[in-house]
Order: C-alpha cells, then structure tokens, then sequence
C-alpha cells in the first residue's frame, strides 16, 4: 500500500515538474516512479505490488470490457420479445473471508456487469443473493460469478 | 511547406476530437433511450432497476468524457473524472438498497421469474438474511427455508 501511494506520488511529482500536468504526463510518471521503485527497493523485489499493479491494470480494463457488454446485451433484452427472457433470483456462494471493502467491490462490480443485479448479502457473508436477468443454467451462471470476478477482485487485493 | 503540414495535422486532429465528443454524445444519448425504454418495457422492480442501472450510469458517462473533452482543460477534465467516480460507486449502491427494499415490501414479482432462492430467507422482524438452509441442502438434507411465507 505504501508503495502505491509513493508510486502517485511519483507520477504527480513527475507531471508537474514536466509541464501541463495532464494525464499523459501522470501517465508517464506512474510508469517510471515504478521503475525507480523497482530500482531503488533491491531488498524487497518479491513485494506483491510489482506484479499488482499489472493485474489491477488488467482487471480496470477487464471491468470496462464488462460494463460495454452489460449495455450491449441490455440493449438486445431491451428491444427484443420478452417472452425470451428468463429472470432468476440466484444465491451464489462467495469466498467466507472476504472482507468488508472486498464484499462491497464485488457486488457494485456484479450490478455493474450483464444481467446481474446483487440484492443482498447474507448474514454469515456466505452468500450473495442475485438477480439474473436471463438464466439457461443456473449451476453455471452461479460459477461464472464466482470464477469470474470473484478470483480476479482477489488477484487485485490480496 | 512545414507550416503547411502542421496547420493540415491540426486541422485533422481536431477533425478526430470533434467525430470523438459525437460519437461519446450519440452513445450517452442511445444509452439513456435504452434505459427509459427498458423502464417502460419491463415487468417488476427488478428487471427495470437492471435496465435503468447499467444504461444509465454509463450514458452519465459518456456523457461527462464528451464535456471533458469538449472544453479540454485540466479543471474540467478532474470534474468530470470525478463525476465519472462518483457515478459508479453511488449507483449500484441506489439500485441494491431499492431492490432490497422492493422485496421487503413484496412488490409483485414478475411471473415468468423461473428461480427466487431469496425466498423465505428474510426474517420478518429484523429483516436479516439467513442462508444455513442454502448449507443443508447443498449437503443434501432439505430443510425447509426458516422465516415467512412469500410474495407471489
């Protein structure tokens, strides 16, 4: 953590001594504070966040994939016969020691994704109750989400 | 010659942010019909709060990046990353509490909802969410769901 946050400030301080401080230059900068800090911790090159800040990057870009396609397929449902469709409320098993933030991610994510919609988390945070929009096979669908997001949120945090 | 070129490179450049902004309003624009369409169009709670949620945060935006890169100035462009921000972490909020509170109040659930495994979950009194049952079964013993009957 400590290392993101050098790592910004890096990027900040490298965008604004190389005028305009726009999102390019922050862009450059982020990309080599990482470097320096690569360089300038030779004692602790197993840290997590070298490989992290990759697969975060990678998941960003996976989320908005996601988020294109929800609107794709929304739009497909929204117009064509609704006879087709079948909604399901679905209690998909997650992980037992995910944390709060962790829990809260992934729910937003999954309402922000196709079809689905988190309505609620059970009490002992085993469970997270969802609305599908559309559903041939419930087992698979429930693993899509578990497989799915689930392991990529964790490759982020942990 | 060399002045020439620059002033042709501007020209398309500003072409290419110009054809983006239109194509980011366009979008924005469609998005929101489609989530108004879905909204009419729909049969419960839930089926709509899908339509209105995924349209509508993302036409927001698109909306937003068109303005950004409209006026293309930092200001603008930290407002509307904000903007952007706020939008995605507010709205799946807004749309789990109203569906939550949709089922609370046992609004009519659309028919053709083939599966509700919320069903019979919820305790009444202090509206916490059990799921031991979900364990039994899936260990093979059908206990049945504690709590209430159900809407629908």
């Amino acid at each position: 953590m400590s290392k993101l946050i050098a790592n910004f400030l890096l990027a900040g301080a490298w965008a604004a001594a190389i005028q305009p401080f726009n999102a390019a230059n922050l862009a450059v900068g982020f990309a080599l504070g990482y470097i320096v800090l690569w360089v300038a911790s030779p004692s602790d090159r197993e840290s997590p966040y070298f490989k992290k800040v990759f697969k975060g990057i990678g998941f960003a870009f996976f989320t908005l994939k996601e988020l294109v396609v929800a609107n794709i397929k929304m739009a497909v449902w929204t117009v064509m016969p609704l006879k087709r469709l079948r909604p399901m409320i679905l209690a998909v098993p997650i992980q037992e020691d995910l944390t709060d933030t962790e829990i809260t991610i992934l729910s937003s994510l999954i309402t922000l994704t196709p079809g689905t919609l988190t309505m609620d988390v059970s009490e002992n945070r085993r469970y997270l109750f969802i609305h599908f929009m559309h559903v041939d096979d419930p087992e698979e669908a429930k693993r899509d989400v578990a497989e799915g997001f689930q392991r990529r949120l964790l490759e982020v945090t942990r | 010659m060399t002045d020439f070129l620059i002033l042709l490179r501007d020209h398309w450049l500003s072409l290419i942010a110009d054809a983006l902004v239109i194509l980011l309003m366009v979008s924005g624009t469609l998005l929101f019909l489609l989530a108004a369409v879905g909204i009419v169009r729909m049969r419960d709670v839930y089926t709509r709060m899908q339509a209105a949620s995924k349209a509508g945060s993302l036409g927001v935006a698109c909306m937003v990046m068109a303005v950004a890169m409209y006026f293309k100035s930092l200001n603008v462009a930290v407002e509307a990353t904000l903007v952007v921000l706020f939008i995605f972490l507010t709205t799946p909020i807004a749309t789990h509490l109203i569906a939550r509170a949709g089922y609370f109040v046992r609004v009519p659930i659309w028919d053709r909802t083939a599966r509700d495994e919320l069903e019979g979950c919820y305790d009444a009194e202090t509206h916490t969410l059990q799921s031991d049952h979900l364990d039994e079964s899936a260990a093979g013993t059908d206990a049945p769901p504690p709590g209430r009957s159900e809407p629908q």
